[in-house]
């Protein structure tokens, strides 16, 4: 038999003594009922965990036992009563603060007629929902269908509240619980993300990947919609990367202030008020054995500023950091090495291409160039302009020489091309395009004319170790 | 056709023609003889360029002087040529003799008519070198080379895709991780702006269109280097079909053979070192093989 049905039995057994005979049996069998009814009801409630469908019992409970047309359950929330249910009463307001508790005491209420209920019958009930940890919400009732409320009634009614109010603790304990392991369960969940992506970053060592799968993790996992990445060169900061974000660009110069130098020395992300970049930041240090790598500014993010950022992402923002610093810096030697030292490569460089031109059946042609005179333009114009013509002429040999598998720019003045599979007599017949090269570049310095002298060599026609062809290009007189 | 009837006189305007271009009479120093098609000379070359874009070169006489330089992009037919430089895609032909010269061809280098000699300085060929003589009694130094420009070409070829394909598979790294960051963090892409959907549908979209790139260029790849093996099967020879004297530097690709002693009737191939062998025994084996 359902709740409701059940109910209906309860009331018309309560309330239609004629038609039945316990009404013979006396006030003992009419407790004993009321007993099994409030045993049903509890069992009912305690078949549920889930306040919506405790509140629902609730009101089809009482509805149904007083046929009740008008009634209302409150429930605790934060520091208000929020209406959860309702049936009849579409005007009472929809919050109650909680200094409706002082003005009544823990039992039921005759007459009720608080502030916004004023247009509601004498016989409204306010019924507490209390548990041991005080008021979880409260009941209004209205008019009875039949009769007034009797003392049996509100017996009945504080029993049932009592029941309620213990069940929706438990339900409210049992919401909380979830709603941790869901939290719990999420936080796992991120955390798994970010080591998954940690790992698949530390599996790279190309300095803009890292930076880009960074930037790619912030905006899509995190929602930042505008950031700036500084890398660290030495003593100084300098933008690396920046997304979404203007008045920032890559090798400009960072100065840090004294309160992103703290997020340094403890290591921690901060939110750094609005100051001379005229909104809020997160600040994200960078840094690993005590050595700066760099740091992200985030300043926007999808769902507003930054200014609200829990403090949870905070964390996860230097769970990232902790993992990113040490590729980060390991790509940043990476790239100084092979770009500040060409020549420690070099040897490298020529095994590779003769390893090739071997595995081919072919050799390899080296073109050594020297631009006489040119060590005398720095004195005699300046350096700026020197290296000026010297990279222009960098890009003119490249652009000429489409054959041209390798070059290296040694000592201002002297270059070696390295035509990896490319005959010698084919280079020979490309020197002439570098004597119009020269004549073209630097015509216009006409008191200093610069002239090209060239020597040719033959891999492995002139020997099989490769020193002695780079040993050539320091040796051209 | 451009047609000029008579000498270049020394220094002249330089000739530039669309078409072919034909000279009756010799072309003196310092002159420069250019045109799209195909140049014909009948008289002498001397201290001068003569380049043709497209088609072949024949001079009837003599090339002569260490500035001469002619260049064409197909074939080269010379009555004789003395310290000048020929370079032709397609093959030189000499008429008499080649003396103290610097001849490369992407092909073959023919020096069998007349006195058939090619003595001092250097031939180098793609292909085959062909001559009645190589070097003479005096025991000038003469050098014959083998260069095998196609395997050279297919290597730089090769060697373009090959960088086309690294660049390729560093975008592709970078696409996959990406990718891979967007899958773990999969639940999250739901929630994301539009822009920022569309602009991952578009990483995923590059991503596959990088994949099909690297396929087209490894099938590239695989078919040049089948290219580069069927290359290497041909068989290519210096056949010299009176003397070779000493003095005379043979090579073929890396390979070098230097000939102390005179040979006669010879043919130089490679088999993994050079050999030097008579030429008729060579033809007979051919034959029955």
């Amino acid at each position: 038999m359902g709740l409701k049905d059940k109910a209906r039995y309860y009331r018309l057994t309560l309330h239609s003594p004629a038609s039945t005979p316990q009404k013979e049996s006396g006030d003992y069998e009419k407790k004993l009922l009321e007993l099994q009814t409030i045993l049903e009801i509890n069992k009912e409630l305690g078949a549920t965990l889930q306040s919506e469908e405790l509140l629902q019992i609730l009101l089809f409970t009482l509805m149904g036992q007083f046929q009740l047309s008008r009634i209302a359950i409150y429930q605790k929330e934060d520091t208000y009563y929020v209406l959860a249910q309702q049936q009849g009463m579409e005007s009472i307001p929809a919050k109650i603060g909680f200094d409706i508790e002082q003005y009544f005491s823990s039992s039921v209420v005759k007459d009720f007629r608080g502030e916004g209920f004023e247009n509601f019958s004498d016989s409204l009930l306010l019924v507490p929902l209390a548990s041991k940890n005080g008021w979880t919400g409260f009941l209004l009732l209205g008019p009875k269908g039949e009769g007034s409320y009797q003392e049996e009634d509100m017996h009945f009614i504080t029993a049932v509240a009592s029941l309620a109010g213990s069940a929706l603790e438990n339900a409210h304990l049992y919401t909380s619980l979830q709603k941790a392991y869901a939290d719990l369960d999420q936080r796992l969940k991120q955390i798994s993300a970010l080591y998954e992506i940690s790992m698949l970053i530390n599996s790279s060592d190309d300095f803009d990947l890292i930076t880009s799968l960074l930037q790619e993790t912030l905006a899509t996992g995190f929602g930042v919609k505008s950031s700036v990445l500084l890398a660290s060169y030495g003593e100084r900061m300098a933008v690396a990367r920046c997304y979404g974000m203007e008045g920032f660009y890559p090798q400009q110069v960072y100065q840090l202030s004294p309160e992103e130098e703290a997020c340094f020395s403890d290591n921690k992300p901060r939110i750094i008020s609005a100051s001379s970049k005229g909104k809020a930041y997160i600040f994200l240090p960078l840094s690993t054995v005590k050595r700066r790598v760099g740091a992200m500014l985030i300043f926007a993010l999808d769902n507003g500023s930054v200014e609200g950022v829990s403090e949870d992402i905070l964390n996860l923002l230097a769970i990232i950091a902790s993992q990113i610093a040490p590729p980060l810096l390991l790509s940043q030697w990476i790239r100084e090495k092979s770009s500040h030292n060409p020549f420690q490569t070099l040897y490298t460089l020529l095994q590779s291409e003769a390893q090739k031109a071997k595995e081919f059946g072919v050799g390899i042609s080296f073109l050594y160039l020297k631009l006489n005179n040119l060590q005398k333009y720095r004195e005699f114009y300046s350096e700026e302009q020197t290296l000026s013509l010297v990279s222009v002429f960098e890009q003119r040999i490249a652009d000429s020489l489409p054959m041209l598998s390798q070059w290296i720019h040694y000592d201002l003045d002297r270059f070696l091309l390295i035509f990896t599979g490319v005959p010698l007599s084919e280079v020979e017949g490309h020197i002439d395009t570098l004597y119009s090269l020269v004549a073209d570049v630097f015509s216009h310095q006409q008191e200093l004319p610069i002239q090209l002298q060239t020597s040719l060599a033959s891999y492995p026609d002139e020997g099989e170790s490769l020193l002695p062809y780079i040993m050539r290009l320091t040796t051209m007189a | 056709m451009m047609l000029i009837e008579s000498s270049l006189p020394p220094r002249s305007k330089p000739v530039v023609c669309d078409g072919d271009l034909e000279i009756r009479g010799n072309v003196e120093a310092g002159n420069h003889i250019e045109a799209k098609g195909n140049i014909t000379i009948i008289g002498d070359v001397d201290q001068s360029l003569v380049f043709s874009h497209e088609g072949s070169i024949v001079i009837h006489g003599l090339v002569t002087g260490f500035h001469t330089t002619v260049v064409a992009k197909k074939d080269i037919t010379v009555n004789s040529v003395r310290n000048a430089t020929l370079r032709a895609t397609g093959r030189i032909v000499i008429q008499y003799e080649s003396v103290e010269a610097h001849l490369v061809a992407k092909d073959s280098i023919f020096c069998q008519e007349g006195k058939g000699a090619l003595v001092g300085g250097s031939a180098e060929a793609g292909m085959e070198i062909e001559t009645r003589t190589l070097g003479n009694e005096k025991g000038m130094f003469t050098v014959a080379r083998l260069t095998n420009f196609r395997q050279s070409e297919i290597f730089l070829q090769n060697q373009k895709l090959a960088q086309m394909e690294k660049e390729l598979l560093a975008q592709k790294e970078k696409y996959e991780k990406t990718i891979q960051v967007i899958r773990i963090l999969g639940e999250k892409v739901t929630q994301l702006p539009l822009v920022k959907k569309q602009e991952l549908a578009l990483q995923v979209k590059q991503y596959q269109a990088v994949c099909e790139k690297i396929a087209q260029i490894q099938q590239k790849r695989k078919l040049l280097w089948e290219a580069s093996q069927n290359q290497n099967e041909l068989e290519r020879t210096i056949i010299v079909h009176d003397t070779i004297y000493e003095n005379v530097s043979l090579a073929i690709d890396n390979q070098k053979l230097d000939v102390t002693s005179r040979y006669h009737n010879v043919i130089v191939y490679k088999k993994g070192i050079l050999i030097l062998g008579d030429f008729d025994e060579y033809i007979k084996r051919k034959k029955y093989a």
